[in-house]
C-alpha cells in the first residue's frame, strides 16, 4: 500500500532522515489539499485499496490533520499514521476525543523514536511524545532507525511497557539518500548492527517484545540462530526485501521510496490504478539489479537472491554507486527528476 | 397545468389563506418546525420543504433525529469541522436533508465535494459576481464524471435528469427560482414569480386570491418568455453554446467576472458524457427533489 504524504515539513531534524533530500527540495507550504485527498481516497476505492498509510514531514503539521483523518475512516479506510509524536496540546487532545472509539486496527500510529542520549531532544518534545504515547497507547508501534553501530533501543522497552504500547519495534536501517549526504548504516557494518541488535534479544524475550524489520535488511548477515529466533518471533512474517513501497507527495507526484525520492518521479494522474504505479517501478527495481545485483560483490551469484530470498539490500546504496562512482553507466536508469 | 408550488416565509398569519397548497417555508429558526407541523396539519398544507438559511456551519448545529418527517435545505456559509459533523453523522444520514452552499463563499467548492464524497446531498447557489468559474467547472466534473460513488450535486445532477438536447433545461427551480413551478409569496398575501421580485417593487403580481388565474396573466407570459429578449440584440448570451442550460442567468455579470461561456460549454459536454455513461443505469432519488 502507497505512503501518502500530507506534509513536506517536520518539527524535528533527525540525523538519518530519509526525508531530507526531498523536504529541503520542498515549499513547506505543500501540504496536501482536500481535493488532492479526495482524488486519492477514490483512486484507492477504485484500485481495490482499503488502506492508507500516512506520512510527512510530519503528517500531524497539517491543519486539517485530525479532520482528513476523520474524512479517511467514513470512507471506510484503515489508516496508519508515521509521525514524531510531537504534536500540539490542543489537536492531541482533540484527536484523541474524536478517534476514542474507532477500533486499533482502522487507526494506528507508528511512531519513530529516538534514543534520548544519542540524538538529544528538548524536554518539550520529550514532554510532547510522553503526552501522544499515553494518548494513544495500544495503538502505537515504537518505531527505531538505526544510524550509529553503538545504538541502544532498551528506553522503548520502558515506553511499552509504561504505556502499552504494540510490543512490536519496528526497526529500520538509516539508508543512503541517493544524491545526497545523510548519515546511514555503511553495507560493512550491517553485521555488526544486527549484532547488535540481537545482544537485546534477551530482554527482548523476557518482555515478550518482538521486531519487525523494514526493508533492505540482507539475508546472509544473520546467522542460523539469528534467523531462527526471527522465523519464531514474527511466525516467518519477514522478508528482506527491497521493493518499491510508493510515496506520494501531497502535490501528487510520485517516487518509489524515500531513498529514491528524485528517481522516476511520475504524477499519480499518469497512472490508472495502484497496480499500474507497482509495475512501473518494480521494472525500474529490476533493471538496477539486472546491473547490480544488491550491496555485495557476493550478491551477483548469491543463489538466495536467484530464489528471491532475499534482494540484495537496499538499491540506494547501488544507485549511489552509480551516481558516485559510475555517471556514465545506466543513463536510463538513474534517470533523475530534471530529465524525466 | 400541474399546479403551483408556494413559497413563503412561514407566518402563522397567512396559513389560512393557503389551505390545501404544496408550500416552500423559509424559516428563521428550525425550532419552529414543530410549531409549522402542526400548523400544516391543521390548515391541510403539504410541506414542500423548509429552507433554513444560517450564518453557521454545519458542524455548528445540532441536528435532531425529529427532523426526519420534513424534507429540509439548510443554506450554510461552510461545512466547519468536519469531525464534529461526522460525530452526528448517524443522524443527519437518517434527515431528508440538502446542504445548500453559495460560491459567496471561497470553500464552498471543496465542502460540497467533501459531503457528496461522504454520501450527503448538495448544491452549490451560483452567483455570477462571486463564483470561480474554474472551481465550479471541476466541481460540475467531479460531480457528473467521477466514477467513484458519491452523491448527487445540483444544479448539476439536476440538469441531467431534466436535460433534453432539442430543448431548454432551466435549473433555477433548484434555487425554488422557477415561475413554472414555483410562485413567491408576501407576508400579506401578494404573488410575485421569483423571491427578487417579491423583493421590488413592480415585482407584485397579483393577489394571493388570484393564484389560480396566473397563468392567464400576460406578465406571467412575459416573463417565462424572457429569454427570448436575449436574441432582439447581438448579446454575448444570443452566441453562446451553454445558452440552453444557463438561459442567461450570469449576463449581467459577465463583464465583470467572466468564464460563464467556457463553463457552460463545458457542462454540456460533460452532460452528454454523463447521461452516455448512466444510459443502463437508474439513480435512485433517496430525499426531496426540487
Ligand atoms: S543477495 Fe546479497 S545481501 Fe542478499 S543474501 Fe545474497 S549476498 Fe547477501
Ligand atoms: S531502496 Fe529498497 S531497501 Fe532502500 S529504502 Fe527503498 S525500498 Fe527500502
Ligand atoms: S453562459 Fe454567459 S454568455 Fe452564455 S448564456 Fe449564460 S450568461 Fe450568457
Amino acid at each position: 500500500m502507497p505512503n501518502v504524504l500530507f506534509t513536506q515539513t517536520c518539527n524535528r531534524s533527525c540525523p538519518y532522515c530519509f526525508a531530507k533530500k526531498h523536504l529541503s527540495d520542498s515549499a513547506p507550504s505543500d501540504i496536501i489539499s482536500w481535493e488532492n485527498l479526495i482524488y486519492l481516497a477514490d483512486f484507492f476505492t477504485t484500485s481495490g485499496e482499503k488502506r492508507f498509510q500516512i506520512l510527512g514531514g510530519e503528517p500531524t503539521l497539517h491543519p486539517d490533520f485530525n479532520d482528513m483523518i476523520a474524512y479517511l475512516l467514513e470512507r471506510g479506510f484503515g489508516i496508519n499514521v508515521f509521525t514524531n509524536g510531537i504534536m500540539s496540546d490542543d489537536k492531541l487532545r482533540e484527536a484523541g476525543n474524536i478517534f476514542s472509539g474507532i477500533p486499533p486496527d482502522r487507526l494506528s500510529f507508528t511512531i519513530n523514536l529516538n534514543e534520548p542520549k544519542s540524538t538529544p531532544q528538548s524536554l518539550s518534545e520529550t514532554e510532547s511524545i510522553k503526552r501522544f504515547l499515553g494518548t494513544f497507547c495500544e495503538r502505537i508501534t515504537p518505531g527505531f532507525n538505526i544510524y550509529r553501530l553503538d545504538f541502544d533501543i532498551s528506553f522503548i522497552f520502558q515506553y511499552i511497557n509504561e504505556y502499552g504500547l504494540n510490543r512490536t519495534i519496528r526497526v529500520g536501517l538509516a539508508h543512503p539518500i541517493a544524491g545526497k549526504k545523510n548519515k546511514f548504516i555503511q553495507p560493512g557494518d550491517i553485521k555488526k548492527i544486527i549484532d547488535r541488535f540481537y545482544s537485546f534479544v534477551p530482554v527482548m524475550e523476557r518482555l515478550r517484545i518482538k521486531p519487525g524489520l523494514d526493508c533492505g535488511f540482507p539475508l546472509c548477515r544473520f546467522s542460523d540462530e539469528q534467523l531462527g529466533w526471527l522465523y519464531r518471533n514474527t511466525g516467518g512474517h519477514y522478508d528482506f526485501g527491497c521493493a518499491p513501497v510508493i510515496d506520494i507527495g501531497p502535490d501528487m507526484s510520485l517516487w518509489p521510496c524515500f531513498p529514491l525520492s528524485d528517481f522516476h518521479k511520475k504524477s499519480v494522474f499518469d497512472f490508472n490504478s495502484i497496480r499500474e504505479i507497482f509495475d512501473y517501478y518494480e521494472d525500474i527495481h529490476r533493471k538496477i539489479r539486472v546491473e547490480s545485483g544488491g550491496i555485495y560483490e557476493e550478491c551477483d551469484n548469491c543463489k538466495y537472491r536467484e530464489e528471491d530470498l532475499c534482494k540484495g539490500g537496499c538499491q540506494a546504496h547501488s544507485l549511489n554507486r552509480f551516481l558516485n562512482e559510475y555517471p556514465v553507466r545506466m543513463k536510463e536508469i538513474y534517470q533523475f527528476a530534471s530529465n524525466g | 397545468m400541474a399546479e403551483h408550488f408556494l413559497v413563503c416565509d412561514y407566518n402563522p398569519k397567512i396559513l389560512k389563506r393557503i389551505r390545501d397548497r404544496s408550500v416552500v417555508f423559509f424559516l428563521d429558526s428550525l425550532s419552529k418546525l414543530y410549531d409549522l407541523e402542526s400548523d400544516a396539519r391543521d390548515h391541510h398544507i403539504h410541506i414542500h420543504c423548509v429552507i433554513y438559511e444560517t450564518k453557521k456551519s454545519l458542524s455548528d448545529i445540532i441536528y435532531k433525529p425529529e427532523w426526519s418527517k420534513f424534507p429540509i435545505a439548510i443554506v450554510s456559509p461552510s461545512l466547519g469541522r468536519l469531525s464534529s459533523f461526522l460525530k452526528m453523522a448517524s443522524v443527519i444520514k437518517k434527515l431528508n436533508i440538502r446542504f445548500y452552499f453559495r460560491t459567496d463563499y471561497e470553500n464552498c467548492y471543496r465542502d460540497i465535494r467533501i459531503l457528496s464524497s461522504l454520501g450527503y446531498y448538495c448544491a452549490v447557489i451560483i452567483n455570477g459576481k462571486t463564483v470561480n468559474w474554474e472551481e465550479l467547472t471541476d466541481l460540475m466534473t467531479y460531480a457528473l464524471l467521477n466514477v467513484v460513488n458519491h452523491r448527487e450535486i445540483l444544479p448539476f445532477s439536476y440538469v441531467t435528469r431534466y436535460y433534453h438536447p432539442q430543448n431548454r433545461t432551466d435549473y433555477g427551480a433548484v434555487y425554488f427560482d422557477d415561475a413554472s413551478r414555483y410562485i413567491h409569496l408576501t407576508g400579506e398575501g401578494m404573488l410575485a414569480l421569483s423571491r427578487k421580485q417579491m423583493n421590488s417593487v413592480n415585482g407584485i403580481l397579483l393577489e394571493l386570491d388570484k393564484l389560480d388565474r396566473i397563468t392567464q396573466e400576460k406578465a406571467y407570459k412575459e416573463y417565462l418568455y424572457r429569454w427570448q429578449e436575449f436574441f432582439l440584440e447581438p448579446t454575448p448570451c444570443a452566441c453562446c453554446k451553454g445558452w440552453r442550460i444557463c438561459l442567461g442567468k450570469y449576463a449581467d455579470t459577465i463583464k465583470d467576472n467572466p468564464g460563464c461561456r467556457d463553463f457552460f460549454s463545458e457542462f454540456l459536454e460533460a452532460v452528454d458524457l454523463h447521461l452516455k455513461k448512466r444510459e443502463n443505469t437508474t439513480k435512485e432519488e433517496f430525499i426531496w427533489q426540487p
